[in-house]
């Protein structure tokens, strides 16, 4: 009941009401219900390793060694740069990224091979990164968990374990990389997302330059369904991008920044 | 095809261009420095003279760089002569005018406007959407490449036929603990990390986070 009117307060914007009702939260369920690093760790682990049985790594040790690189470099200009970074690339034709609380992105094939050049490819990594590091999944997990199992779980007191709260925050398989986070956190993670690959020393424009193709795919194409299902239409991000960077950037165009991208095979 | 192609003679074209408008302090050393050569004055007078003379009879000499691709602009925007916001504006080009673009720059589009050539900001280009009807057989090969990564081209090219992921599929997806070792496996740590930054002449920059919506 603590958490029907948690959720009410915190839609309804009231945070007083809100941190009254968190006071009244005995410790031990607060610490049931928050979501350490730790727990953002086994989440990623869980959904990541499902998602690797949907779509396995592309064969190429040197490809996976390189954006790992490059990835690890723009993550470590973020706030969280200790993380377990991890980053790869999938076998699918889908034109897609992912992120997994705590650190674990995936890249599809059908996306790396649309890329460029490495500003590109750190303005994708940027993105997703953003996500990790605002910990967005776990806002919308906790939002959809806590409206549709926390009353009851905490009334019946089985979840009195952190295994049992992960195991539903994961939720089935690696559906976790189907649900649409908040518009705003998309939004936000492109801003944030071109501002981490200009920390790294790339040009900021490559994030929107990978948008434009994506919108310049026809919107019936298979590979990108999932990608308009999950988030707003590249025209709305790159317009949103466009009020958000102005020229602001600029002075950090660097357009040949970085290595050679590395070749898929 | 909005990015692909753009070879190296253009992108040092590129920087020569930008380093000519910006603040050049801005910009230490970078790639250049792989191409000693090409970065010296001459070629710096030579490049720019040349991207002077580009007017539509030219445009053989930009579609070797990048094949031309439709576009429309998005927003009430100029036409400039130069990638760059100090440049001279060549004319404005109102909302919804069709743009052929021909080459980038950063966050740059060079285009053809009304028979004019110049560069728009590629925040203010809207790419058309690929004809969703009539696949032809070529795209639908290209598609296949592109699927498997072997165009490498730097574009999605539409098609029907090849599948993207599902939620179903996603859902009952089963664990695959053996490549999530092996994901583990390919982590760069941070030192590996900043080497390779190091050795690419990527420097760590302060950049302040933009504001977000009103």
């Amino acid at each position: 009941m603590f958490i029907a009117a948690l959720l009410v307060a915190s839609t309804a914007g009231a945070e007083d009401l809100r941190s009254k009702i968190l006071e009244k939260i005995p410790e031990s369920k607060r610490l049931l219900l928050s979501v350490t690093e730790a727990d953002e760790v086994k989440i990623g682990q869980q959904a990541t390793t499902n998602l690797l049985g949907v779509a396995p790594l592309v064969k190429d040790d040197g490809l996976q060694r390189y954006v790992n690189t490059v990835g690890r470099w723009v993550a470590l200009g973020s706030e969280r740069p200790d993380l377990p970074w991890r980053f790869g690339v999938i076998e699918s034709a889908d034109v897609n990224a992912f992120a997994a609380p705590g650190g674990y992105i995936l890249i599809t094939r059908g996306l790396y091979a649309s890329l460029s050049d490495e500003a590109e490819l750190a303005g994708v990594l940027g993105h997703e990164i953003t996500h990790v590091v605002e910990r967005h999944q776990i806002d919308v997990m906790r939002k959809g968990m806590l409206l549709e199992e926390s009353r009851k779980a905490v009334e019946k007191r089985l979840d009195n374990n952190k295994d049992e709260l992960i195991r539903r925050l994961v939720g089935s398989g690696a559906e976790l990389f189907a649900r649409r986070l908040d518009q705003d956190a998309e939004f936000e993670a492109d801003r944030k997302g071109v501002v981490l690959a200009a920390r790294a020393g790339y040009g900021p424009y490559g994030l929107p330059a990978v948008l434009q193709k994506i919108a310049s795919v026809a919107k019936t194409d298979d590979r990108v369904q999932l990608l308009y299902k999950t988030h707003p239409a590249p025209e709305e991000r790159l317009r949103r991008l466009d009020d958000a960077m102005a020229a602001r950037l600029d002075k950090y165009d660097r357009p040949s920044a970085g290595g050679k991208i590395y070749p898929l095979h | 095809m909005i990015v692909g192609g753009i070879n190296r003679a253009s992108v040092l074209l590129a920087l020569l261009l930008i380093g000519c408008g910006n603040d050049a302090a801005q910009k230490p050393a970078d790639n250049r420095a792989q191409s000693p050569a090409t970065a010296q004055a001459p070629a710096a007078t030579n490049a720019v003279s040349d991207a002077q003379a580009a007017t539509p009879t030219k445009s053989t000499g930009a579609s070797a760089k990048m094949a031309p691709t439709p576009a429309t602009v998005a927003r009430d925007t100029e036409l400039k002569e130069k990638p760059f916001t100090d440049a001279k504006t060549l004319k404005r080009l109102p909302a919804r005018t069709a743009v052929t673009i021909v080459d980038r720059d950063g966050g740059w589009l060079k285009v053809t406007a009304g028979g004019q050539q110049g560069w728009v900001r590629l925040l203010h280009v809207s790419s058309q959407p690929a004809s969703s009807g009539g696949t032809s057989t070529d795209e639908l090969k290209s598609a296949a490449k592109m699927a498997t990564g072997r165009a490498g081209s730097g574009n999605i090219v539409s098609t029907t036929g090849i599948r993207g992921l599902s939620e179903e599929q996603l859902r009952e997806a089963k664990p695959n603990p053996q490549e999530f070792q092996r994901l583990e496996g390919y982590a760069a740590s941070k030192e590996q990390a900043t080497a390779y930054a190091r050795a690419q002449k990527l420097e760590r920059r302060q950049v302040a986070h933009l504001p977000g919506p009103p």
